[in-house]
């Protein structure tokens, strides 16, 4: 599974790569406008992303707005409903209340720092990801 | 015959022998020879007329072929040219002088044969020229063809000469405004300038005043609470210390001052009893009404809370203002003080209505609340003051998201009220008994007084207390002795208090807590300087403030909020990755707070939140809830209050954190 990993807290992103390098490759993004990028990129070259664990709070452009990045790519190129990739949100206690916008804007769950492994695997069970 | 008949005016004429055809004939033929002659008469009529017009009118008139050559000319350039013959087929073109846009468009407009107006100057061989207002039309014969130009010219010399003058004078003018602003704002910039080395000169001698006030009030202090004095002594050390509160204020007021007019001025707010507040400033005024013998009444509503957290000093200084100039004001009578409090979205809005019988504000249009104003000059010999205390009082109260108004009636008296919004205190204030647990402190302090107010201060709390009266001697005890907190005067003899800080980052007290203690204001130390420090301590030393701290400390030592177990839970026992993520720690959450301090300090709230919010992101992964509640509520404040007292217990929160991390890892290895 090729996994985009978009945090810029370095301890979280560290925790991240960590538990997702047992299941396949894995590529760091600290801001929004890099996180775009890559996944703009991999998409144009066919060898597109998986999984993104996308941090809500992120320097200049946060996480909503490359959720929604994202998605429009997928719908300029035709694909749709279960192709699209597969995105979770991370978030810090407290902020509850952003999930449900990113839900709105189509992301397909959500995990709160501090990340624990157990639950991470979790997630990616329920998605059907592993 | 018939040729003759013509000649003397007959019409027509009719041959014999006549029929009736021919007199009809005859008849319309007379009838249309009628109308011509008519036509011809009424054509000629205004033939003359025009020509009238054009000869004797007061504008020039010139025609021209369609190749500008001058064909006709009126006599108003006789009149007013000598010579005018030479217009007589001359070029126009020739006759206008100036060559510039207007010239050439004149020239365009001849060859295109089109209507033009413009302004150009006609000069007349042998003549003065003149300022001229030409307008080209060009006029069609009845088979609709140009074959000439009219070309009308007004004399506006007169015009232009006035709009050069007025050109001339504007100009004038505008050289002389521009010198003279000139002038003014060097004046001003001197002004400020001169403004500016006032205020520093009032800071700086305020400073050197204020430093010997701390052992003055201190040792009176400690004095008075001294069980072997008698009740006499007790009263003249009253008096002495009455003085020089006195003296403290006026010092403080020309601090605070100075720093309005270089924007530095900050409130220090501290947990405090409101009801103490108001008491203290009614006792330091209470003499002089005494002596004018006006009563002093007061109504403290007892809704009031018991402690509040804000500048208790700031708000005692407004109190005692008001108080001061009701008094100074008034003859007879009395001044009466009432406060109540309700509380506005979980924090306490409290109002204070302070009013006299004095001789009340007669001048409404004066701003009372600017500086140096009192209403007549002739009233500052009279009743004295420096002027600065409402300036103060209103830039304060601003400050505590208040504000102040009066109404006055002249002769009768006056009614000041102000409202400031406060904060409840998180904890409450404790006696040494409380103190959680007991502190190890080194005392870096060169001066004995001072180094005396700290011993006598800290004498009945559990605080054990390591003195070095050097740089160099702090520097070595830091590398010896593990200490809970450092209070560092950062003035010292032989190195600076920042290198004494320095230090302590890079010794075995890393994470000791570092309180700066100056007589130098917040305001008047560099940032990052006191970013270096957990907090800061003014001189004269405020017993509360320094209990707070170091309360504060003590109580954080009892808690163990690291729980290295997290972090386990998140990486499943990779042993090099968790050593490198508490390293890592250890250094960025240095770095955070370095920048929410400074982010503070500055202003910068959004900047401010997101280094909160990473701080809090990371040490999500080791536990740290006090640290995580304090950055939260730094994300969720909204009110305008200022976020020092979150970021200081922040600081030494994270102090304490860092210390458990660093003894967790010496504990593995």
């Amino acid at each position: 599974m090729k996994t985009l990993i978009v945090e810029d807290d370095y301890i979280t992103a560290r925790v991240l790569s960590e538990i997702m390098k047992d299941f396949g490759d894995t590529q760091m993004a600290e801001t929004g406008k890099e996180a775009t990028g890559y996944f703009e990129n991999a998409l144009g070259s066919g060898n597109k992303f998986e999984l993104v664990l996308l941090d809500i709070m992120l320097p200049e452009m946060d996480g909503q707005e490359v959720l929604e990045n994202i998605r429009t790519a997928e719908t300029n190129i035709g694909i749709e409903g279960l192709d699209r990739v597969k995105i979770v949100m991370i978030t810090a206690l407290g902020d509850y209340h952003n999930i449900g916008k990113a839900f709105k804007n189509q992301c397909e769950g959500y995990i709160v720092k501090p990340i624990e492994k157990d639950k991470l695997i979790e997630v990616l069970k329920d998605l059907e990801l592993i | 015959m018939l040729t003759r008949a013509v000649d003397i005016g007959v019409i027509t004429y009719l041959i014999k022998p006549v029929d009736k055809e021919q007199i009809i004939k005859a008849l319309v033929r007379t009838a249309k020879m009628i109308q011509l002659e008519r036509e011809k008469e009424h054509y000629f009529k205004r033939v003359v007329a025009l020509s009238s017009a054009i000869e004797q009118g007061h504008s020039l008139i010139l025609i021209t072929g369609t190749d500008g050559r001058v064909e006709f000319f009126n006599q108003e350039f006789c009149r007013l040219f000598t010579g005018c013959e030479q217009l007589k087929d001359s070029d126009i073109l020739d006759l206008f002088k100036n060559k510039n846009t207007d010239y050439a468009q004149l020239a365009l407009s001849i060859k295109s044969r089109t209507r033009w107006k413009g302004e150009l100057i006609f000069e007349l061989k042998g003549n003065k020229p003149l300022w001229a207002a030409v307008t080209l039309s060009p006029i069609e014969n009845s088979a609709g063809v140009i074959k000439n130009f009219l070309l009308v010219i007004e004399d506006i010399t007169s015009q232009v000469v006035k709009q050069e003058e007025l050109a001339q004078a504007r100009e004038k003018l505008e050289k002389i405004v521009k010198e003279r602003t000139l002038e003014l704002e060097i004046q001003k910039n001197k002004a400020e300038e001169a403004n500016r080395a006032k205020s520093m000169f009032l800071a700086k001698v305020s400073h050197e005043l204020r430093t010997p006030m701390n052992g003055i009030l201190g040792m009176t202090g400690l004095l008075m609470d001294s069980k072997n004095i008698s009740p006499d002594e007790k009263d003249k050390l009253g008096i002495v210390k009455q003085s020089a509160d006195s003296l403290l204020v006026l010092i403080n007021d020309l601090l605070d001052f100075s720093g309005i007019t270089e924007g530095k001025f900050k409130l220090k707010p501290y947990n405090f009893s409101p009801a103490q507040i108001y008491k203290r400033a009614l006792e330091t005024i209470r003499n002089a009404a005494n002596i004018k013998q006006l009563e002093l009444k007061s109504f403290i509503s007892p809704e009031l809370p018991a402690e509040l957290f804000g500048d208790g000093n700031k708000l005692c200084q407004v109190v005692i203002n008001l108080l001061s100039n009701a008094v100074k004001f008034t003859e007879e009578g009395e001044v009466i003080m009432s406060v109540k409090s309700k509380a506005v979205n979980g924090m306490v809005e409290i109002e204070t209505i302070i009013s006299d019988t004095g001789i009340g504000i007669e001048n409404n249009t004066i701003d009372i609340f600017e500086s140096f104003t009192q209403i007549e000059n002739t009233m500052t010999r009279k009743y004295g003051g420096a002027g600065l205390g409402l300036k103060i009082s209103r830039e304060i109260v601003n400050r505590m998201n208040g504000d102040i108004r009066y109404e006055s009636i002249p002769g009768k008296g006056s009614v000041f009220t102000f409202n400031v919004v406060m904060e409840l205190p998180a904890e409450t204030a404790k006696n040494p008994l409380e103190f959680p647990v007991p502190l190890k402190l080194l005392l870096v302090e060169d001066g004995r007084i001072n180094q005396k107010v700290f011993y006598e201060t800290l004498r009945d709390y559990p605080v054990e207390i390591h003195l070095a009266e050097k740089g160099k001697d702090a520097i070595h005890k830091l590398s010896e002795t593990i200490f809970d907190a450092a209070l560092i005067d950062i003035n010292l003899p032989d190195i600076t208090g920042r290198e004494v800080a320095e230090a302590a980052y890079n010794s075995i007290n890393s994470n000791t807590a570092l309180i700066a203690v100056s007589a130098l204001s917040e305001e008047q130390l560099e940032d990052e300087h006191l970013a270096l420090f957990d907090a800061f301590l003014g001189k004269p030393v405020e017993k509360e403030i320094l209990i707070d701290y170091l309360f504060y400390v003590s109580k954080i030592k009892t808690g163990n909020s690291l729980d290295i177990e997290k972090l386990e839970r998140s990486i499943k026992g990779n042993k090099i990755l968790k050593q490198e993520l508490i390293d890592y720690y250890l250094k960025s959450s240095k770095d955070l707070l370095r920048q929410i301090k400074l982010n503070n300090k500055s202003g910068k709230a959004e900047e401010l939140f997101k280094s909160a919010h990473k701080l809090k992101s990371e040490t999500s992964y080791f536990g740290g809830k006090p640290i995580m509640e304090i950055t939260s509520a730094i994300k969720g404040k909204i009110s305008s209050g200022s976020y020092d007292s979150l970021i200081r217990n922040l600081s030494f929160e994270l102090k304490y954190f860092c210390k458990l991390m660093e003894r967790h890892l010496r504990s593995e290895s």
